[in-house]
């Protein structure tokens, strides 16, 4: 409690004040036509923007996510053994070895097929 | 769960907020200023109150209150809910962060002995991790709820760089944690306050060189500023923030100096000895040469939380002045840069490190 009590003050207060802004900015700011059909189109350089909703999306992104996800999966595993090293047995390193290994071998593969790359 | 305890950690965080929120501030003035010089220019200097200018610095304040007194609009197209709480998210996660960074050991005030971090957490790396990871939130949602294809595309970009730097910054403090054995950021720095050989004072930067380097490249990267600024890209797609206005942007563009602030005391905290400073014990200086100097506890709790702020803010410095003498980079040679040079090297950082610590055991 001694260590989560203070990280919710801190929460309160920090969004307390950036909502606090919102609210000055509800107060100070004017407000006019909001509801005009031009000002509430997507902005496009003064264009009418084409699709200015749903539309296809670059597949690469979602690639690079999933590496994102299964390396930093495997770099979290790492943090306990590392925190730990100076009370390990000898042989722990030899596991933690494999798993690195296994990790670049996956690497390896993202590498050569691609998944790294844009376009 | 005392009221001494309620009361000490409110001041501190008030404190935290305004000194980070004060740095802000100062940066946002700093990076025209220095810009300006730079580039052979003058800079702001136009806004004045009763006639003085102070350098400048008014057009902070003035900043601000435009701001505020700007006019917010939402698009029809926007997710209205997503749209509105995307930069609370993105700058509040930010400033979060700061919750477990040390600013100074402990200081004994009117008998009571508070140390000088708002929560003292035993895993606080991997906080300050999670802090970030959320802040990437902000960002990407902002993206996406704006529905428009540049704010899109914006947000995907800022996702994708985000994401492949953060693992860089992972691997790359396994190294630290390795040598401290330790994910407790005030243990870290305790850890870092002996000598080596008796002269060269036990700093992070010292023990991973080659770390520092790739934390300080990735924490760049995790601000979204130049030559990392292609979620931005001023001149092609302006951004995810293209349909915000008033406030709403305000907190966004506060948000990159949070994480500039951040990024400056995480490096200070993990690898320039955070608030040691060299040759300070509790009692006062000892240098090498055996000449001393005596000091009481509450000096030394002052001078290492000005040493503190002072590394922070040369720290902040520095990256102002990346910032403005580095190119853009290009978008594949942004991301080629994280996955394929920096991954790796961080990689060869962990095995290195670990091989080095064997041997010497």
């Amino acid at each position: 409690m001694e260590t989560f009590i203070p990280i919710l003050m801190m929460a309160g207060v920090v969004f307390g004040a950036f909502s606090l802004t919102y609210a000055l900015n509800w107060i100070l700011a004017p407000r006019q036509n909001l509801k005009a059909p031009v000002k509430r189109e997507a902005f496009e350089c003064g264009n009418v923007s084409p699709d200015p909703g749903e539309r296809r999306r670059y597949i690469g992104f979602y690639l690079l996510a999933i590496d994102f996800v299964l390396f930093d999966v495997e770099i979290a595993f790492f943090y306990p053994w590392a925190a730990a090293f100076g009370q390990l047995e000898r042989q722990t390193l030899v596991f933690v070895a494999v798993f690195l290994m296994i990790l670049i071998a996956g690497f390896i593969y993202a590498w050569k097929s691609g998944a790294l790359e844009l376009e | 769960m005392d009221a001494v305890f309620l009361i000490s950690t409110l001041v501190k965080i008030l404190l935290v907020f305004s000194g980070v929120l004060g740095l802000v501030v100062l940066l946002t003035w700093q990076e025209r200023k220095q810009s300006a010089l730079m580039q052979d220019r003058i800079g702001a200097n136009r806004a004045a109150i009763l006639g003085f200018r102070l350098f400048g610095l008014i057009h902070s304040a003035a900043d601000g209150l435009k701001m505020m007194s700007k006019e917010t609009f939402m698009p029809a197209h926007a997710r209205k809910a997503v749209y509105m709480i995307a930069p609370l998210l993105a700058a509040s996660f930010a400033m979060m962060a700061f919750a477990v960074i040390p600013f100074g050991d402990s200081i004994e005030l009117f008998g009571l002995v508070i140390p000088l971090r708002i929560a003292g957490m035993s895993v606080g790396i991997l906080y300050v991790f999670a802090m970030m990871s959320l802040s990437v939130y902000g960002v990407v949602l902002a993206g996406w709820a704006s529905n428009n294809k540049f704010a899109f595309l914006g947000g995907m970009r800022a996702c994708s760089q985000m994401i492949a730097y953060e693992i860089t910054m992972g691997a790359t403090l396994l190294g630290l944690v390795l040598i401290f054995q330790t994910l407790d950021l005030n243990a870290m720095v305790q850890a870092q306050g002996t000598l080596i050989g008796g002269v060269l004072p036990r700093w992070g930067i010292f023990l991973q060189p080659l770390g520092f380097l790739l934390f300080l490249t990735a924490g760049i990267a995790e601000t979204k500023r130049v030559p990392f600024d292609l979620p931005e890209g001023e001149s092609e797609i302006i951004g995810y923030y293209v349909e915000y206005s008033g406030m709403r942007f305000g907190l966004f563009m506060m948000t990159d100096f949070i994480e500039t602030v951040l990024v400056a005391a995480l490096v200070t905290t993990l690898f320039l000895g955070g608030w040691q400073v060299p040759f300070l014990a509790s009692d006062g200086f000892h240098f090498p040469g055996g000449a001393e100097v005596k000091l009481s506890g509450i000096a030394v709790s002052l001078l290492q939380m000005a040493a503190f702020a002072l590394k922070v803010y040369v720290l902040c410095w520095l990256l102002l002045l990346i910032r403005w003498t580095l190119p853009r980079f290009r978008f594949d040679q942004l991301l080629q840069l994280g996955w394929k040079y920096l991954l790796p090297a961080s990689l060869a950082n962990i095995v290195l490190t670990a091989a080095a610590l064997y041997l010497l055991k």
